[in-house]
């Protein structure tokens, strides 16, 4: 049994890497087809309480493609989540997130009837369909996205609401009444357009 | 008096005891400026670091790297298409192609891009 077990999981990770190649693979040889991207993007979540210390974390370097179809696919790196209280970071990183097993949040979806030429300065309201993989655990979203273009370049501004549950984090009752149960996410990336190479 | 001399005690110890529950939950933030560095590798053998399943030996780890600028962003400057370091203030004054030597936190290994994150950057030459 152990042993099936663990070759059933030693196959999905061979299917795991054939597609990140794959992924890779495709990405270095579309020739000819712009993609936006951005590195620094921002993601800040709020799950403060009235009256308690407020608890908001903001990342300034997250990762995410678009495709011309609007696939869209972002990594962010947990550890990148800064808090104004370091040992709120620290207890995210350490307790909840487990950043050490669990060190990225990946979202990959799409951008309903995107089509990039039809941006303009004006905001245009898109919904996006996907999955956010956290802490182990996948989760389905639908959410509005705003989408407009300053200086040639995409932005993107959504805001989600999660729960801790969905990923499986549990909240101590001790600090629960300190710590909301619906967390406000919100995302601002700027895309910058880029041919394949 | 000597009762008051016990309350005397008794509130000096819960003064202290409060000072120091106050610093425990208040305590600064990691300096990674000044924090001595434990990894000091090129932008490459950062990378290695991943793709041999190393990654705990330099996560959250306080490293130094040094390479060639191929990428310029306003907080944020990529090395050698490896490593991307985000700093807490613009980064105007640099030249692509510049060769550097960058002090920063190791946040993990983004796919998307295949680059190293790193953040808290500072710029040692």
């Amino acid at each position: 049994m152990g042993a099936r077990c663990s070759t059933r999981k030693l196959e999905t990770m061979k299917k795991n890497i054939l597609f990140l190649l794959f992924l890779i693979f495709t990405s270095y040889f579309n020739y000819a087809q712009e993609k936006f991207v951005t590195k620094t993007g921002v993601v800040n979540f709020e799950a403060s309480v009235a009256s308690f210390e407020e608890v908001k974390a903001t990342h300034n370097s997250v990762s995410a493609i678009l495709k011309p179809n609007g696939d869209f696919a972002s990594i962010a790196l947990v550890r990148g989540f800064r808090f104004k209280v370091a040992l709120m970071e620290e207890h995210f990183n350490e307790s909840y997130a487990e950043s050490n097993k669990y060190p990225k949040v990946i979202f990959r979806g799409k951008i309903q009837n995107f089509n990039s030429s039809k941006l303009s300065n004006l905001e245009k309201e898109y919904t996006i369909i996907g999955t956010i993989t956290m802490h182990g655990e996948e989760k389905k979203i639908e959410a509005k996205a705003f989408l407009k273009i300053i200086n040639n370049m995409i932005n993107l501004e959504t805001s989600l609401t999660l729960r801790p549950e969905d990923f499986n984090i549990e909240i101590p009752s001790i600090v629960s009444n300190k710590i909301a149960e619906e967390i406000g996410v919100l995302v601002h990336f700027e895309f910058r357009k880029i041919l394949n190479e | 008096m000597k009762k008051k001399s016990k309350i005397i005690v008794v509130l000096i110890l819960l003064i202290i005891g409060i000072l120091s529950l106050y610093n425990y939950i208040y305590q600064n933030h990691r300096n990674i400026q000044k924090e001595p560095v434990e990894v000091s590798v090129s932008s490459s053998d950062l990378v290695g670091f991943f793709n041999k399943n190393e990654s705990e030996k330099i996560l959250n780890k306080t490293v130094e790297i040094f390479g060639k600028i191929t990428e310029i962003n306003s907080k944020s400057l990529t090395i050698d298409n490896k490593v991307q370091c985000s700093f807490e203030i613009e980064v105007n004054a640099f030249k692509l192609n510049q060769i550097v030597t960058i002090k920063g936190r190791c946040i993990g290994f983004d796919e998307l891009f295949g680059l190293v994150k790193i953040d808290q950057s500072s710029i040692i030459k």
